[in-house]
């Protein structure tokens, strides 16, 4: 192989093939609590445009190593020759379904691959597992222990203790709970196991980095989009009979609630596949705040923002519009143009405050009528809305790939503070004014406002490891 | 970038259908520069042209442009011809005014290229016309009612294609001015002559004509008109009579012509072609600024740069499934609490009497198999017993093959087997229930039903 592999092996069910999960950024990779899920070695390779930089082998765990341990020992060979006899071994009980399992874990072994020996230290360190870690030095290949720990329980100390015997370096790393410097922490130790890997594992290590970025800039942009969609969206129903006005006014509005609903549902939908988590449970039709409604005031209080916070930015986006003009005309407006900006602004905001759009009426011809909602006119609801999403992403970025569990969203009033600031808000009013008008809804635009949500999403990370 | 090429990327855009990772191979084979996005669509185009139809945007709209700028080429040029020669009509009995000719061959031009230089910096402003609208819809025609029309979506494209084809008009129609004066001058003897109803001396016209002359002034002195020309070619008309003065050198009111062709040349052809020069460069800018924000295009852009990083495997995983339809077989719950032997799998021996006192029960002996045991050892145990057996394992481990090919071993020796799960001394050596059923669970599926498990 002319790239690094590496062989995640260990005894069963102490999270291998979580590790893989977690490091490959596959939530399709089997994951059971029933031993014996893995039963093939199977490569998830990195690979950019095609090309291997390296692979990780998840491996199926031992099942018989006294035996295959036995197998080995009747051969009294040098420490340097002792793999040829671990390929011995394959080579004769490669068909044998006795050690399938053995098999397959150490094919990928003999064929170059680093040994990655994973153990679960919430389970206190016991002498069954030297016949792996013995098998495994036979190999003769470089190799490192990972410690995981499942449950809360922590043998650290006998296990580092034991595992020094035979492996060149252990690293603690939970796939659960593993963050992404975790993840680049553990590639960094994977180069040092082979002098010639250093160069590929570190390129690897740019790439992953690049890859997050990529990941979270396209998260950014289905959000935008999001924004967008919602707040031009526009709805009709005909009026066949003006006695039903009212009714059939309701029954738009309910429509166009679903239908942001739906806006919504698809974005995180999308969302979800962009970060690699197409396995996320989550119910099919459901939005993924189950017990919160989108039009609620709760939410409203919870990620939008407060009246005053609402008017204070209407007001300054619209004195710097209006300042706009007074500078155009070198203030000798008097300064009326901000004033004015700022008053239009913040009543703009104070009215609009409530109802989430109008419904109008169109006259057409021969006197049919339809009833029209939309665009957004609720200077509210682009920052609930943009909320949630940023909130939901944020979640799905920090969510590991080894969880199976259906991911729990709780949330917190002070996640608000941390993305809201008056700056932001002031910035993203902008562009909030700019999808209002149609016109000016071009591509660069989203662009520009998806940059808004990569910076607070950037915010957001650096807060959480500080 | 030329309009025919930006339909053709824009019509191929409109119509691609290649995968993301058949973009990034494309870019990759052909090593193409991210930092030259326009280069890169134009190797795309020239990859993929032959899937755009025979009957493409650019071919349509290339005729029908062709046959549009003959069109204002031929007219301009009549028009231009015409208008000088009306300007030129020399009959003898009167000179030619040299201010008509002026109009037309400098004040005109001069008027409509500021008209045109307002344009560079607003180009919309002509869309106020109606021509302008008139010539929009006539493109329309022309083209794929399927697409996003390429020039109604973009209206700057279409605001510098009328500046350039107006320059290319008012080009020649110079050129037909210029013409008619060349044509004249060759093959009639004209008398020239200026006059006007305002008050305007020799002095201060030879001043302003010396001035409009400065151009080509240094390089052709006949070109520039001299004071006594001046003075000799003002006409009066009075009387309807050529005065003395004009006719004491009546050849030398032909000089004026070396002036009047020149500042055609300069002023209504030289300066135009600067400005269809600039107005050509803002149209080839606006293509391609027009082109690059195209949503397609930056999507394709951002493809073909962007590497494609995968980390998951490429094949779906199809897990071993234990059937969850076996019935498990209801333990009956232990009866013995002395057995022959007690055995503690992966235990040490000194354990073994602790967890039997947790759990009331005695044994003649303890016996530790697995762990750190060799396979011979296990079988020397095994050989030896006899009668109940009670078996520790550690709940928390899940048993191995090498566990259930111990037990195999044990049950050819004696049924009698009692498994005690022996959970973490935090819970009083009890297993959990989650490890209970799983147990349960894998002993079933690996058909050792007849073992009991103590609960």
């Amino acid at each position: 192989m002319n790239h690094p592999t590496f062989a995640v092996v260990g005894h069963p069910n102490k999270g291998k093939s979580s590790i893989v999960s977690a490091l490959a950024l596959d939530d399709g990779v089997a994951i059971s609590s029933i031993p014996g899920t893995t039963h093939y070695n199977r490569s998830y390779p990195l690979r950019v445009d095609g090309k291997i930089i390296y692979e990780l082998f998840d491996t199926p765990g031992f099942q018989r190593a006294r035996k295959v341990l036995a197998w080995l020992e009747q051969y009294e060979v040098r420490a340097d020759q002792k793999d040829t006899i671990v390929a011995k071994f394959i080579a004769e009980h490669k068909d044998d379904p006795t050690f399938h399992d053995e098999i397959e874990l150490l094919e990928p072994i003999l064929a170059g691959a680093g040994i990655i020996y994973v153990v679960d230290a919430s389970k206190p360190y016991s002498s069954e597992y030297e016949a792996e870690m013995e098998i495994l030095r036979w190999c003769n290949q470089p190799s490192m222990a990972l410690i995981n720990h499942i449950e809360e329980q922590d043998y650290s100390h006998e296990w580092k203790k034991a595992l020094g015997h035979y492996f060149k370096l252990i690293r603690t790393y939970n796939p659960i709970k593993a963050t992404y410097q975790d993840h680049i922490t553990i590639l960094e130790s994977m180069a040092h196991l082979n002098e010639e890997w250093m160069q590929s594992i570190k390129n690897s290590i740019d790439i992953f980095k690049q890859h997050h970025q990529q990941l979270r800039h396209q998260a950014a942009l289905i959000i935008a989009t999001l924004l967008q969609d919602a707040i031009q969206a526009t709805l009709k129903l005909p009026l066949y009979n003006e006695a039903l006005l009212q009714e059939r006014k309701a029954q738009l509005t309910t429509r166009y609630e679903e239908h942001l609903r739906t806006l919504e549902h698809k974005a995180y939908l999308n969302i979800q596949h962009t970060l690699h988590h197409q396995n996320l449970q989550t119910s099919a039709f459901d939005l993924p705040f189950e017990h919160i409604d989108l039009f609620s005031n709760e939410a409203a209080s919870l990620f939008g923002l407060t009246k005053k916070e609402l008017l204070l930015t209407a007001t300054t986006s619209g004195a710097l519009t209006g300042g706009a003009i007074d500078l155009a005309f070198a203030g000798h407006t008097g300064f009326l143009g901000a004033l004015t900006g700022a008053l239009i602004g913040s009543s703009g905001a104070y009215i609009g405050f409530e109802k989430l759009s109008e419904v109008t009426i169109l006259g057409k011809k021969l006197g049919q009528k339809e009833l029209l909602i939309g665009p957004m006119k609720n200077r509210n609801f682009p920052y609930i809305l943009l909320g949630r999403a940023i909130f939901y992403t944020h979640l799905l970025l920090h969510h590991s790939h080894a969880k199976r569990q259906q991911l729990k969203i709780e949330m917190d009033e002070s996640f608000k503070e941390q993305i809201f600031s008056a700056t932001t808000r002031n910035q993203l009013e902008v562009y909030h004014k700019k999808f209002r008008a149609k016109k000016h809804s071009t591509q660069a635009i989203r662009e520009e406002y998806a940059a808004i949500i990569v910076t607070i999403l950037q915010q957001l990370d650096k807060q959480e490891q500080n | 970038m030329n309009i025919a090429t930006y339909l053709k990327i824009y019509q191929l855009l409109k119509h691609d259908t290649t995968t993301q990772e058949q973009r990034r191979a494309f870019a990759l084979q052909h090593h193409l520069d991210d930092r030259a996005p326009l280069q890169q669509l134009i190797a795309w185009l020239q990859y993929h042209k032959q899937e755009l139809p025979r009957k493409d945007l650019a071919s349509q709209y290339t005729h029908f442009d062709e046959l549009l700028l003959l069109l204002t080429v031929l007219i301009a040029f009549a028009i231009g011809f015409g208008a000088a020669e009306v300007v030129l009509h020399y009959t003898g009995k009167e000179p030619v005014n040299i201010i008509h000719f002026l109009f037309i061959s400098f004040l005109l031009p001069l008027f409509s290229m500021g008209l045109s230089l307002f344009a560079f910096i607003k180009p919309t402003f002509f869309s106020r016309f109606s021509l302008s609208s008139l010539i929009q819809k006539l493109l329309q025609r022309f083209e794929d009612k399927k697409l996003q029309t390429p020039f109604l979506e973009y209206p700057h494209i279409f605001q510098w294609l009328l500046i350039v084809r107006i320059h290319i008009g008012a080009l020649w129609f110079a050129l037909g001015i210029l013409s008619a004066l060349l044509l004249n001058v060759t093959t009639q003897d004209i008398a020239f002559s200026w006059s006007s109803t305002l008050s305007i001396t020799p002095h201060a016209l030879h001043q302003f004509l010396s001035t409009l002359a400065l151009p080509w002034s240094w390089a052709i002195e006949q070109g520039v008109p001299s004071l006594s020309l001046i003075e000799q070619s003002h006409y009066f008309r009075l009387g309807n009579t050529i005065s003395q003065t004009m006719l004491q050198q009546p050849q030398q009111l032909g000089q004026w012509w070396k002036f009047l062709a020149l500042q055609t040349l300069f002023y209504a052809v030289f300066l135009r072609l600067i400005l269809y020069g600039i107005s050509r460069y803002k149209l080839h800018k606006t293509l391609q600024k027009t082109l690059l924000s195209l949503p397609e295009a930056q999507t394709l852009l951002h493809q073909l740069n962007t590497p494609i990083i995968q980390t998951q495997s490429p094949i779906q995983e199809q897990p071993l499934c234990i059937d969850d339809t076996i019935q498990h077989t209801p333990y009956k719950p232990a009866i013995s609490t002395h057995y022959e032997t007690i055995l503690g799998y992966a235990f040490n021996t000194q354990e073994l009497p602790l967890f039997a006192e947790v759990y009331h029960i005695t044994a003649k002996t303890f016996k530790t198999i697995g762990g750190n045991n060799t396979l011979q050892e296990d079988d020397a145990i095994i050989q030896n017993l006899q009668g109940e057996i009670a078996l520790f394992v550690k709940s928390w481990e899940v048993p191995t093959m090498d566990f259930f090919d111990t037990m195999e071993a044990i049950t050819q020796k004696t049924p009698h087997i009692t498994l005690y799960l022996i959970g973490y001394k935090t819970n009083n050596y009890k297993a959990k229930q989650e490890e209970q059923a799983l147990w349960e669970k894998m002993l079933t599926h690996h058909n050792f039903t007849n073992v009991r498990i103590h609960r």
